[in-house]
């Protein structure tokens, strides 16, 4: 059979994502824990955070900083983020302390870290699109941290068609596209396993290393 | 407390160098650390007939 992109991906997906990874219908009985519930509490946070934002979004500064029901979309879109950093800290620690990198699981390490590092951008640039004196006060300081940054050129936190654009499309998507890999890679991989009691490890190969 | 003060100077703050850490921000990390060390003993429930 000739090779085309198409067969080429199907056969990639089939050898790398089988549905039974993606889509598991049981877990190893160690997840049976609390500690394992904050990365989907964080994923959550993050589907309220883009629910209550695009009703922003739709209705604009004038109608969340003036109407009661405004007033509540911009608490839920606030509470929301609260609850998305906390988890997301939380999920971080539980994952240094089990060496979640272990066991070929590096990349979903480093691309928690790059979830990390552009969610603290959205935050910045949350925090720009107010539209109320914490925001001009944001805006005024932060920009002399970006211009010794030396990013100050494009990335200007005074233009608030820029600042907004990035908080509402460009950086939401980004997130979107670093969380569906990021979950794919924990799903394709399982989730690791405890550090065993002896301090060695059992390999993907099945030996085992100190 | 005046609406026009800066979010930084916003009521009591720990400093230290070049850290800031206000008493929500002592108190959210004060509520992580306690919602973690629950998290890893309070035992999971277990599915019926397990």
């Amino acid at each position: 059979m000739r090779k085309n992109i198409t067969r080429s991906v199907r056969d990639w997906v089939n050898d790398n994502l089988p549905m039974e990874h993606v889509l598991p219908d049981t877990l190893p009985t160690f997840v049976n824990s609390y500690v394992y519930l904050f990365g989907i509490l964080t994923l959550a946070s993050f589907v309220w955070l883009i629910v209550t934002g695009t009703v922003l979004a739709i209705f604009g500064p004038t109608w969340w900083h003036v109407s009661a029901i405004g007033h509540f979309f911009n608490s839920m879109h606030f509470w929301a983020v609260q609850a998305f950093f906390f988890f997301m800290v939380l999920h971080l620690w539980a994952q240094f302390m089990m060496a979640a990198w272990r066991g070929g699981r590096h990349f979903t390490w480093i691309g928690g870290w790059l979830l990390f590092l552009v969610s603290i951008v959205t935050g910045l640039t949350g925090y720009l699109s107010q539209t109320n004196f914490d925001a001009q006060w944001i805006g005024v300081q932060g920009k002399d941290a970006m211009n010794a940054a030396g990013i100050g050129g494009f990335f200007n936190l005074l233009n608030f068609g820029q600042m907004y654009g990035l908080h509402i499309i460009v950086l939401p998507l980004v997130l979107v596209l670093l969380l569906a890999s990021h979950v794919l890679l924990v799903r394709k991989h399982g989730v690791v396993e405890p550090i065993p009691l002896d301090g060695k490890e059992v390999t993907q190969h099945g030996e085992k290393r100190a | 407390m005046n609406q026009l003060q800066a979010p930084i100077s916003a009521g009591w703050a720990w400093h230290f160098a070049w850290l800031n850490l206000s008493a929500a921000d002592l108190i959210v990390v004060a509520l992580m650390i306690v919602v973690f060390i629950l998290a890893i003993i309070i035992p999971f429930p277990k599915e019926k007939g397990e």
